[in-house]
């Protein structure tokens, strides 16, 4: 019935504005026909509708409180590996992996850039609601709700532990992506995060060769290295751990008091459980000496970023083409530069060089300039690696260190209250 | 024991890093390295004409002399008068130059203009799509309205004046209007009539050029049937040639020859869109040369309208590199 | 004393933390939503103006076929007779053998309408998004065959591999509102 008054509305419009006025790109009339032939109309089926991305969120937020309430309060792993088998099935092998939070980071890095940016409020939604939940129930969203995460989670077969200083070190690689991510994403240059997304191609089952291989290494890789993207690459992870230390909520181990019993020291695969340990000598350096050191940082990454956002332009669509055209042009044997596509197409086209030389000129000058922050933002992200190296807290009892700790819930198992409880719960249950 | 684990696994790591590096660099093609999954299209799936595009340069019989910048994003007309001025018409209006391109006059109107066409008196007129302005100096004048009816227009394509008449090439309303000067309606020509099963004049683009040779004939381009038809003063058929197909001395394409001009000599100067190239042919439809072939413009080059001036040069324009091309006749 | 003070004083710094996170948590996401113009959901589509049939749309699109494909658009179409979409450039004869197509997995139908009209649809299934059709198209004609995202296809990826590849960026997004641009309502035009 609706359908049938959109037709007459529809009808009435083009008999009121004549055939072919209302946009005024293309208006040529086309031919008449004295046949009382009917012209079919374009084929154009419909772009899914708005609602079912925010139906997305709704399940989303679904499996992020689900996953805080099965870490935090309920005590479950079994819990926690059902949320987490959903996530994978539904986020990653039915919505095959497109948009997530990780990619997220992009889009709002490119709509702070650049205000003609398409930014949707469900993908604000999706970027921050895991980091809301970050801050008052820890990672409740890498436990169960992330489908990168959960892959590897649940291919953890037999697991070795990194030596402490390597993790640490290596764990450096999420923020370094991070910050390589926004400078590509805020100079509009593309998406790293998502060209590189080493899980996206098995959700899909499809992708360029590389992604494979990539993909092929971290699944070898997670078998026996427990989350290897999460922890030394995830640039989401850089964004969650610093809010994960501020949360309101923690993971605990043990449901009551830690008897430190040992039992559960071996039982995290992310080398996330800190042991108890006597307060380090007391060996204060003077303030000076940190203030010195990172003020030393920030300059040494600034000047370092500087160079290196010069040297990233290049990746750049425009300025590649740009460079490429520069040197056809400036070198005497046309016919032995190779050009790629591009800069095939450009020449094609016939455009002025002018404005490709400017407008490449103009990214290259903003690459340098973001580059400052990216090295100052590194640096910065390294004294404080050292720093918190540096600090040996007093600590009594086994407890996650928050920043570090996935929310899988393995650690329960082993400790013997936890174990006591259940069991307690279990039998009040039957009776 | 976890050292020789972390050992192997880093080697294991390496290994793969390595193997995919490897493929990457051996068995990936230069050309899909930016990302992409998939070999490069075969050649079958390409739409490929550069066979059709070359000719042989005995065949070509015209040299370009000079160009000279348009002063427009968007041209589309070109017209001369008996004293060699040039008059361009496009997205700004007109522009007249002289044969060097040095501006003369320019006449700036809001809309973009179709078609441009001079009297002998000098009167310019400029086709806005359904209207056309005239005047000598400005745009003092118009008629005409958007429309299906007689002395309406819908898509102005061609305009030009042979003595005391203007000859109207509309490809909206797929027919040619004659008037006065003054723009007084007198006849339709070559309008479709489907009782006598007279299809007229099939134009599937906008594009629909006319030219009136020296005895008064009235020459229209039916590009839908890839032919230049004749008609006599008074609107009768008299005749037509040319053909479709691919090769040198037919026209190719759906729709063609988007424009044509008449020379000092009675010969026809076609030019073609989608295998852009210019033709000199009798008035028999004889091929008799080239004047530019395919080699000489870019291939999206469309509207290369065209002129004679009394020297018999061809001039065209060339909407990619927005320049008009001059080209005269190789010594022998 | 000194114990419990710095317990406290851990848990102010933490409070501090959490309070100046949200703050920062909403500022950014405030920010970002207040610059950008567009916040509706968006959809990939191809500018039709813009497209020169490179042929990429064919091969980077990370499914196995192509979202890309070939549609009609009928009411730009001149329904002719020559159609340089549909034959090949040097046909023999005007009529439908397979040497004079031009379609390499011959996905166009063509069918008499009346004199000298024929009307031309796309098999979709037999599509591979080539685009040689509408390059031929294009050059000759009035561009109605274009090549398009079809919805129905498109796993609307967060980064486009086609648009990424694309030499005359002539992808990227808009309201999914919008669905379809078409050369009547484009109005992206440069």
């Amino acid at each position: 019935m609706i359908a049938k008054y959109r037709i007459i509305v529809l009808a009435g419009c083009f008999i009121l504005f004549g055939a072919g006025s209302v946009f005024s790109s293309y208006n040529f009339p086309p031919p008449e026909f004295d046949s009382n032939y009917i012209k079919p109309v374009m084929e154009k089926l419909p772009a899914g509708a708005d609602w079912l991305s925010y139906l997305d969120i709704v399940v989303l937020l679904g499996a992020i409180l689900l996953s805080a309430w099965a870490s935090l309060k309920k005590r479950s792993r079994s819990v926690i590996v059902i949320i987490s088998l959903f996530s994978l099935a539904y986020f990653g092998f039915y919505k095959e992996g497109c948009i997530c939070p990780i990619g997220s980071i992009q889009n709002v890095a490119a709509a702070l850039a650049n205000p003609g940016y398409y930014l949707p409020v469900s993908v604000i939604l999706i970027f921050s609601l895991p980091l809301i939940a970050a801050l008052f129930f820890g990672r409740a969203y890498c436990g169960g709700a992330c489908p990168h995460g959960a892959l590897q989670d649940l291919l953890l077969i037999k697991e070795i532990s990194l030596p402490k200083g390597l993790d640490r070190s290596l764990s450096v690689g999420a923020y370094l992506y991070l910050g390589l991510a926004v400078l590509f994403a805020v100079n509009d240059s593309g998406f790293l995060i998502c060209r590189f997304d080493p899980f996206v191609p098995f959700f899909r089952h499809t992708g360029p060769f590389y992604m494979f291989v990539t993909g092929g290494v971290f699944i070898l890789l997670s078998t026996f290295i427990g989350r290897p993207y999460c922890r030394f690459l995830c640039p989401y992870s850089a964004l969650l751990k610093p809010l994960s230390l501020v949360s309101k909520n923690k993971v605990t181990i043990t449901p009551k008091e830690c008897i430190v019993c040992n039992l559960c020291a071996a039982s995290c695969p992310y080398g996330a459980i800190n042991e108890p340990a006597a307060k380090a000598p007391d060996q204060k350096r003077p303030r000076f000496f940190y203030i010195a050191f990172f003020i030393a940082a920030l300059l040494l990454g600034s000047v370092l970023g500087y160079f290196t956002g010069g040297f990233l332009s290049r990746y750049d669509v425009n300025v590649k083409t740009a460079l490429e055209i520069h040197n056809y042009y400036n070198t005497g044997t046309k016919s032995a530069v190779i050009l790629s596509e591009n800069a095939k197409e450009f020449i094609r086209k016939g455009e002025s060089n002018e404005i490709l030389f400017t407008l490449a000129g103009e990214t290259v000058s903003h690459y340098k300039r973001s580059g400052i922050f990216l090295g100052a933002f590194i640096l910065f992200v390294l004294f404080l690696q050292i720093v918190y190296s540096l600090r040996r807290p007093k600590r009594e009892i086994y407890e996650p260190d928050s920043a570090r700790c996935v929310s899988c819930g393995r650690c329960f198992r082993d400790c013997p209250i936890h174990r006591k409880a259940a069991q307690k719960e279990n039998e009040n249950k039957k009776s | 024991m976890e050292q020789r684990k972390i050992l192997y696994s880093l080697l294991v790591l390496a290994v793969g890093l390595l193997l995919g590096l490897l493929v990457e660099s051996h068995f990936i093609p230069e050309k899909s390295k930016t990302g992409s999954a998939k070999e490069e299209l075969p050649d079958k799936y390409k739409y490929n004409i550069d066979e059709y595009k070359k000719v042989d340069s005995g065949l070509v019989i015209y040299r370009e002399i000079k160009v000279f910048k348009t002063g427009f994003t968007e041209a589309a007309g070109l017209a001369i008068d008996k004293n060699d001025k040039i008059f361009i018409c496009g997205d700004k209006g007109v522009r007249v130059v002289d044969h060097n391109g040095i501006l003369l006059n320019e006449i700036i109107s809001a809309e973009k203009i179709t078609a441009v066409a001079v009297s002998g008196e000098g009167v310019i007129y400029a086709a806005a799509r359904d209207r056309i302005f005239f005047g000598k100096k400005d745009f003092g004048r118009d008629f005409g309205k958007r429309g299906r009816g007689k002395g309406d227009f819908e898509y102005i394509t061609g305009l030009k004046t042979s003595g005391d008449k203007l000859f109207i090439a509309d490809a909206g309303n797929r027919k040619v209007a004659v008037a006065d000067l003054q723009g007084k309606f007198i006849a339709d020509i070559g309008g479709k009539d489907a009782a006598k099963g007279i299809k007229g004049f099939i134009v599937p683009s906008p594009h629909m050029d006319l030219d009136i040779d020296k005895v008064g004939n009235i020459w229209v381009a039916n590009t839908g049937l890839l032919r230049l038809e004749k008609y006599s003063v008074d609107g009768v058929f008299a005749g037509c040639w040319g053909k479709a197909g691919a090769g040198l001395d037919a026209f190719i394409g759906c729709c063609n020859p988007s424009n044509f001009v008449i020379d000092k000599n009675g010969d026809f100067v076609t030019s073609e869109k989608g295998l852009p190239r210019i033709k000199l042919y009798d008035k028999t439809g004889k091929l008799k040369g080239v004047v530019a072939p395919p080699s000489e413009f870019n291939e999206k080059c469309v509207y290369m309208a065209l002129a004679v001036d009394s020297k018999n040069r061809v001039f065209a324009l060339d909407s990619v590199k927005k320049m008009v091309r001059v080209f005269e006749k190789k010594q022998k | 004393m000194g114990q419990e003070n710095k317990i406290s004083r851990m848990e102010f710094l933490k409070k501090t933390g959490r309070g100046l996170s949200v703050l920062a948590l909403g500022g950014i996401a405030g920010a970002a939503l207040g610059r950008s113009k567009r916040k509706r959901e968006s959809v990939w589509q191809i500018d039709p103006d813009k497209c020169t049939q490179c042929g990429k749309c064919a091969t980077e699109c990370v499914l196995r076929v192509s979202a890309v494909k070939c549609v009609h658009n009928f009411s730009i179409c001149g329904y002719c007779n020559l159609c340089f979409g549909y034959f090949a450039p040097g046909q023999r004869e005007l009529n439908t053998g397979a040497e004079n197509q031009l379609c390499p997995t011959g996905a166009i139908r063509r069918r008499f309408v009346e004199e000298p009209y024929y009307e031309y649809t796309i098999k979709e299934p037999r599509c591979v998004g080539c685009g040689k059709c509408v390059k031929g198209c294009t050059a000759f004609g009035n561009g109605s065959l274009q090549l398009q995202i079809r919805h129905d296809r498109c796993k609307n990826c967060n980064e486009c591999a086609i648009a990424k590849a694309c030499p005359s960026k002539a992808i990227f997004r808009i309201p999914a509102a919008k669905g379809y641009i078409t050369k009547e309502n484009n109005d992206s035009k440069i």
